[in-house]
């Protein structure tokens, strides 16, 4: 969506992957918009639906029911969220709205409060639009959830993009002039002028109609789910943002509300249902977020977690580049890696690095590995594919095992890309 | 005869009735879809 509002992606039909019309066809499957459910009957095994165009409210009986609510953006509890030019995105709606209002409008000055995923994506693409932008965020870095060595990268390019950074600040209140449109927002350091806002500071599980229903909720109040994604309630079944998932690593049950996941438990939840089941082993919490020309990403456990989880993490920090120094270089990249000591298993990593520098393609490395429990012995002797258009001789997944088996066994390794020590 | 609802049609309620479908070719599917939209990307 944020490709749609900056204008990458020129119409908000082509993130449409399929109509109603075209599900009738391809799948037999009736899907009606403009209809919410507003009550479950477990016992009876029915819902209540309303048809919100036309108000007339039915029921409609079923023999298995997939919650599959999602999720809302969370708008916190302050003055003025509600006023014209104060948006969240999280629904296709949201974004057409944003579009429309730029465009009839013309706002110069972007506040985007939360300087997470949401809030890279929207700064880059406001700032294509031509707009100031200002991002607030209470947390003093941006991207929260990425260690300080790596996130410093990102508040470097943020602010090389002409990004004003207000960290270590929160939202006090909106204020409108006149004509009851946003103009102003007050945080805990201050005021800043503004002609359009974006609430990016986070999502909630929409779990109210699972709740009223009487089904168990979990970690950060989303729908609890087996590895089947059964539900408590016979018959019912929960799947994607609504439900929480598995950390891998830890067995621990956590909420890590993302599409790809999503898809994942969607098909779990009908195989469970109609097909062969097979249990979703949970995830290692892999993302990536493109902040201007840079790829921000994680994969599995950071130090602190490790840590609280039972781990004895030790890390390592590098930068690597993507190639030889005798070929062209598509960006350069900054890694971090986390194993458990004395085990040496890979428990996770994170990466910065140039949009062009295949940081993403060392991410999934990375993230295959901690999913697969593999050891830095096992990084070291990594067989990746490797040609001077495409990686150096020693690629920065092994050379990540180089230094991390260096660090373990207390010989450090000073090896670099070509192989020398 | 096996009746699916789906609550909510945005990502994984209209990959569920996809792949229920597959699943078993008799099955009544409905999605319900509170929006205006259904199965797009973020």
């Amino acid at each position: 969506m944020p490709y749609y509002i900056s204008g990458v992606t020129a119409d908000h039909r082509d993130l449409i992957a399929r109509t109603p019309e075209e599900f009738r066809e391809k799948n037999e499957v009736d899907v009606l918009t403009g209809h919410r459910v507003i009550e479950i009957d477990a016992g009876n095994r029915t819902v209540l639906v309303r048809d919100l165009e036309s108000g007339r409210e039915f029921r409609d009986e079923y023999t298995v029911l997939l919650l599959s609510t999602g999720a809302s953006a969370f708008v916190p509890p302050v003055a003025g969220v509600d006023l014209e030019g104060c948006f969240v995105l999280r629904q296709l709606s949201d974004s057409i709205s944003i579009k429309s209002f730029i465009r009839d409008r013309a706002p110069r000055r972007a506040v985007i409060v939360g300087a997470g995923p949401v809030g890279m994506e929207m700064c880059e693409s406001f700032r294509r639009l031509g707009l100031a932008v200002t991002v607030v965020d209470t947390a003093v870095a941006p991207m929260p959830y990425m260690d300080p060595e790596l996130s410093s990268r990102v508040l470097e390019k943020l602010e090389s993009e002409g990004v004003e950074c207000r960290l270590g600040e929160g939202l006090e209140g909106m204020e409108a002039d006149r004509n009851g449109t946003l103009r102003r927002i007050e945080t805990t350091e201050g005021s800043l002028d503004c002609d359009i806002a974006l609430l990016a500071i986070g999502i909630r599980p929409a779990t109210e109609l699972a709740r009223s229903a009487g089904v168990e909720l979990g970690a950060r109040e989303a729908v609890k789910v087996d590895e089947g994604m059964h539900t408590n309630i016979e018959g019912v079944y929960a799947a994607g943002d609504c439900a929480v998932t598995f950390d891998a690593i830890t067995g621990s049950e956590t909420w890590i509300p993302l599409g790809s996941t999503s898809r994942k438990q969607a098909r779990a939840a009908a195989d469970s249902m109609f097909g062969a089941p097979v249990d979703f082993p949970g995830v290692v919490g892999t993302s990536i977020v493109k902040c201007f020309d840079l790829t921000v990403g994680r994969t599995g456990l950071d130090e602190a977690y490790a840590r609280e989880s039972g781990f004895e993490p030790v890390s390592v920090s590098f930068e690597a580049r993507d190639t030889p120094e005798y070929y062209p270089s598509g960006g350069g990249m900054a890694l971090k890696i986390i194993c458990d000591s004395p085990s040496g298993r890979v428990l996770g990593a994170q990466v910065v690095g140039g949009l062009a520098s295949g940081a993403d393609k060392r991410l999934d490395v990375f993230a295959v590995c901690t999913a697969a429990g593999m050891t830095t012995s096992d990084l070291e002797h990594l067989d990746l594919a490797y040609a001077p258009p495409y990686s150096a001789a020693v690629d920065a997944p092994i050379m990540a095992g180089n230094l991390m088996s260096g660090k373990l066994t207390g010989k450090p390794c000073r090896c670099d890309s070509s192989g020398l020590e | 005869m096996d009746k699916l609802i789906v609550v909510g049609g945005v990502a994984a309620g209209t990959s569920a009735a996809t792949r229920a479908r597959r699943c078993c070719p008799d099955a009544s599917i409905t999605v319900y879809e509170k929006g205006e939209f259904v199965s797009y990307a973020g």
